[in-house]
């Protein structure tokens, strides 16, 4: 193939990247505020926030465990920081959630830089172990610590919610509503993010340091600071929903936000797509979200041994994901799904 | 908070005892890792599924404790090999993260099956409550009984490794597969038989372990870490480093018990493992 | 002529095992040195001293004139040094091509993404890799193996080219082949290339100096003339100089 073609086929996948992306975000969009006047989409609005705050999620994950090749086993711990970051303000200090949610971000990223620098030098096995560690270790500071309310959590007194308001609905009315957007806000934020690293050289670098550090500092890649960069950015969705769920449910709690459930069904739906692609992340949240309702719907208690069986199945036949087995079917796939 | 003498003697020795089960758990994790090059995330659900296992015989079927622990046991000796063809075999040589997933994946199955069959209340298994006095702390004799049981085992490991034909099989193995197959070592049978033994040292632990504490289904994950953080401070396929470094755990988490409070006790673990894994993630005891 | 490499006085251990021990040479531009010596003798050692992998105990590493010791490894590529691996360090889930890519796109060159994508084909077609540009990395055999490891050194445009046994585990008419490109890519980059390597016959014909380490000590250096004349390399490395060639043949054979 020639170079020129090569770019052709790369410029046509990028542009169906491109207008999946702006599709599932106007899709969104439209079904959010079709909420607003229609009570009959309520129920898409809360399962489609759920799918947003996990989405929000997988898409911090993907930058350091998909373009990265860092498997970060307790991701959620940014959720979890996020979370307490933002309930903290806004319990006491009545911060607005919007402030609240920036400054959650930052907390976020600078504590990923914090926890970069110690686990960043492991590799393999040794750094998705110390990831999980983090993250228990938080969670159990989180629920010792009284200022951070312990076990029980810090809760938001409804007066605190007079001042919001959207299309009419005012006060405690108007938090669903309005957490669907935010996190429409952070889900976009996140599939841009995901976009320049899939794109730029700083990506390119990241794809190197995956497939062979040694090899990636060979070439003239400062590896340290970008991987420390893929953490530190990986860290921002994650902590933004963190801050938005915190305000939706008026409460944080330490199992819930420093939770490894929550991490695993990341890893579950990087996987489940393809790790490293754009396209593998909605399709793998889409599915691993769509599976998880119906089934917790049906068979509530057997929501586990479903997740047990699916993860096997995705680690035993289909390690590369969905995406990522298309993108091996044919040189032409390859250029085409980002 | 006046902190007298006697409490630390009494940290430090049931630090000891408890510190000896841990460790055996950790052999468990760290002969799988050592030899397959996997890390078992099953390992805290082996270890919670083998204290119901104990709790259902022995509780809810008034089966006598020593037979109920040595059926726990067997059981997870038949569930390891399964387990080994299920979910191990086939992400060999993979990528870390296939065998990391698939484990993991396993364990969820567990943590399923219990939780659908137990809920998430504590359980708690009644033990003869006969104490010993250990240098002026009251311990349980169920528990000193246990922690010779857990030593026992580790020796025996010590001994199964460098002084018979497996030994020698395994580590063959360990150094180079492809070489010892060709000198004859069923490679696949050492690997499963590995895994198995792993597994077996795990539910052996677990099943001493519940006759100490109270536990749900979720407990594993915690002497899952705790697991981790002992392997990372014994090294890789060291029976005796694992023992060492469990009681070195034990200690930190029954005098942070003590001096601080019990809910504080994990993090110790955790910061044992976060400053390991940074300063000497060989381990104190890894053979170069 | 300028000096591209000076290593003076390196020590390196670990351990117990004492890699390198006072090991010193200059490498001029636009030369060929072909580094030598038995198994075990710091060699692979030394070229990880020198690119930053690891900090000697004791000694110097001068580049293009500067003192680069204790550099990490990516300043000190980014001077313009390029390596191969003995054991190839591909980027396995990448084409061929795209390894080539990457590697163009960390070199100092400023290309557009189409001037990029051309020059990566070049570099393909130079090493004959073309044809299986779209393959992964993953599924080249050693020979393609090797030729992509070269490539993706080339790639970096680099004034210094280090080559850790790059003919090893070929068939002759393989190494052949590779000579050839070497040459042909030193004339045209107008590099300067420091090469490890087994095959005798290759590297003397190649080489305009050869330095011999053992044991971690510089045992001797000159011309190739010189060199398979020197009773001490005859007697450390060679043993019976008519036996050498059949003797360097077969180690050069064995594939690690
Ligand atoms: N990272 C390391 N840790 C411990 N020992 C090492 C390390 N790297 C090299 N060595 C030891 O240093 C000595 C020199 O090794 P080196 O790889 O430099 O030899 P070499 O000349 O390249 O040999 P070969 O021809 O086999 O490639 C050997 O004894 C080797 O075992
Ligand atoms: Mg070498």
């Amino acid at each position: 193939m020639e170079a020129k073609n090569i770019l052709r086929e790369l410029a046509r996948g990028r542009m169906i990247t491109n207008i999946t992306v702006a599709a599932i975000i106007l899709a969104l969009l439209t079904i959010g505020i079709g909420s607003l006047y229609s009570e009959t989409l309520s129920y898409y609005r809360e399962t489609l926030s759920t799918f947003m705050m996990l989405f929000s999620v997988v898409l911090g994950l993907n930058i350091i465990l998909g373009y990265t090749g860092y498997v970060s086993f307790g991701h959620a711990v940014f959720f979890g920081i996020g979370g307490y970051t933002a309930m903290v303000l806004m319990y006491y200090y009545g911060v607005n959630v919007y402030l609240a949610m920036i400054i959650a971000a930052l907390a976020a990223m600078a504590a990923a830089q914090a926890i970069g620098f110690i686990v960043l030098r492991l590799r393999g096995a040794y750094f998705a172990i110390a990831t999980i560690a983090v993250l228990e270790a938080f969670r159990v500071i989180v629920s010792n610590v009284e200022y951070l309310g312990g076990s029980e959590g810090l809760q938001l007194e409804a007066s605190y919610y007079t001042g919001y308001s959207i299309a009419g609905y005012r006060g405690q009315m108007s938090v669903h509503y309005i957490a669907y957007f935010l996190l429409l806000g952070t889900v976009t934020l996140g599939l841009l993010l995901n976009l320049y690293v899939s794109r730029s050289q700083f990506g390119a670098g990241l794809r190197a340091i995956r497939e062979d550090e040694d090899a990636a500092e060979a070439i003239g890649i400062n590896t340290w600071k970008f991987k420390t960069l893929a953490y530190v950015l990986s860290s921002i969705t994650p902590a933004l929903a963190g801050a938005i769920i915190a305000w939706k449910r008026n409460i944080v709690l330490p199992e819930e936000f420093f939770s490894l459930t929550l991490s695993i069904e990341s890893i579950i739906s990087v996987m489940l797509g393809g790790a490293g692609t754009v396209l593998g992340t909605v399709t793998g949240t889409a599915i691993y979200h769509t599976v998880k309702t119906i089934f917790l719907t049906s068979f509530p208690s057997l929501h586990l041994i479903i997740f047990g069986i699916t993860i096997a199945f995705i680690a035993e036949v289909l390690p590369m994901g969905i995406i990522g087995w298309l993108r091996l079917m044919s040189t032409r796939l390859r250029f085409l799904l980002e | 908070m006046v902190v007298s003498p006697e409490l630390i003697m009494g940290g430090l020795v049931s630090g000891i005892i408890i510190g000896s089960l841990y460790g055996l758990a950790a052999l468990g994790l760290s002969i799988i890792w050592g030899v397959l090059k996997v890390v078992n995330l099953s390992h805290g659900a082996l270890i919670a599924l083998s204290m119901y296992l104990v709790y259902t015989l022995s509780v809810m079927y008034g089966v006598p404790l020593p037979v109920a622990l040595l059926a726990s046991i067997l059981t997870g000796f038949l569930l390891g090999i399964a387990a080994y063809y299920l979910f191990v075999h086939r992400v060999l040589g993979g990528p870390e993260l296939a065998s990391l997933l698939s484990t993991f994946g396993f364990g969820l199955i567990i943590l399923g099956i219990l939780e659908l069959a137990f809920g998430g209340i504590a359980r708690t298994i009644p033990v003869s409550q006969h104490v010993i006095e250990v240098g002026h702390a009251p311990i349980m004799l169920v528990q000193i009984i246990g922690a010779i049981i857990a030593v026992a085992v580790a020796v025996g490991a010590y001994l199964l490794l460098y002084r018979t034909w497996f030994g020698r099989a395994v580590r063959a193995v360990v150094m180079n597969a492809e070489a010892s197959a060709l000198m004859g070592v069923n490679v696949v049978r050492v690997l499963a038989l590995s895994f198995t033994l792993g597994v077996l040292f795990a539910v052996t632990a677990g099943s001493l372990l519940s006759l100490a504490y109270s536990f749900t289904p979720e407990t594993g994950t915690k002497y899952e870490l705790y697991s981790f953080t002992i392997v990372v401070l014994g090294g890789l396929g060291n029976p005796l480093g694992s023992l060492v470094g469990g009681i070195i755990l034990g200690i930190a988490e029954q005098l942070t018990s003590v001096i601080v409070s019990g809910s504080w006790g994990p993090l110790v673990a955790f910061l044992i493992l976060l400053v390991m894994l940074i300063v000497r993630p060989t381990g104190l005891f890894a053979k170069l | 002529m300028s000096v591209v490499l000076r290593v003076e006085n390196v020590y390196k251990s670990f351990g117990g095992v004492k890699a390198l021990e006072g090991v010193s040479m200059t490498v001029n531009e636009g030369m060929i040195l072909g580094l030598i010596g038995p198994n075990g003798a710091g060699k692979t050692t030394l070229f990880n001293v020198i690119t930053g992998y690891y900090k000697p105990d004791k000694g110097r590493v001068e580049l293009f004139g500067r003192d680069v010791t204790g550099w990490p490894t990516h300043k000190i590529a980014q001077l313009g040094v390029a390596r191969t691996f003995q054991i190839p360090k591909p980027f396995p889930d990448l084409t061929v091509f795209e390894n080539v890519l990457v590697s163009i796109k960390f070199s100092s060159r400023k290309l557009s993404e189409q001037e990029a994508a051309e020059e990566a084909k070049r570099i393909l077609e130079f090493l004959g890799l073309d044809s299986h540009a779209h393959m992964l990395a993953s599924q080249l055999n050693v020979a393609l193996e090797k030729r992509l490891e070269l490539a993706r050194a080339l790639a970096r445009q680099p004034r210094l080219l280090l080559l850790d046994e790059v003919l090893a585990g070929l068939n002759p008419s393989e190494v052949a082949y590779m000579l050839e490109k070497i040459k042909r890519a030193k004339q045209e980059f107008g590099l300067t290339i420091v090469m490890i390597e087994h095959v005798m016959h290759a590297v003397m014909n190649i080489a305009d100096r050869i330095v011999v380490l053992h044991l971690g000590k510089k045992l001797a250096e000159g011309t190739p003339e010189e060199i398979a004349r020197d009773p001490r390399v005859i007697e450390a490395y060679l043993g019976d100089p008519k036996l050498a060639l059949a003797f360097v043949e077969r180690l050069s054979s064995k594939k690690r």
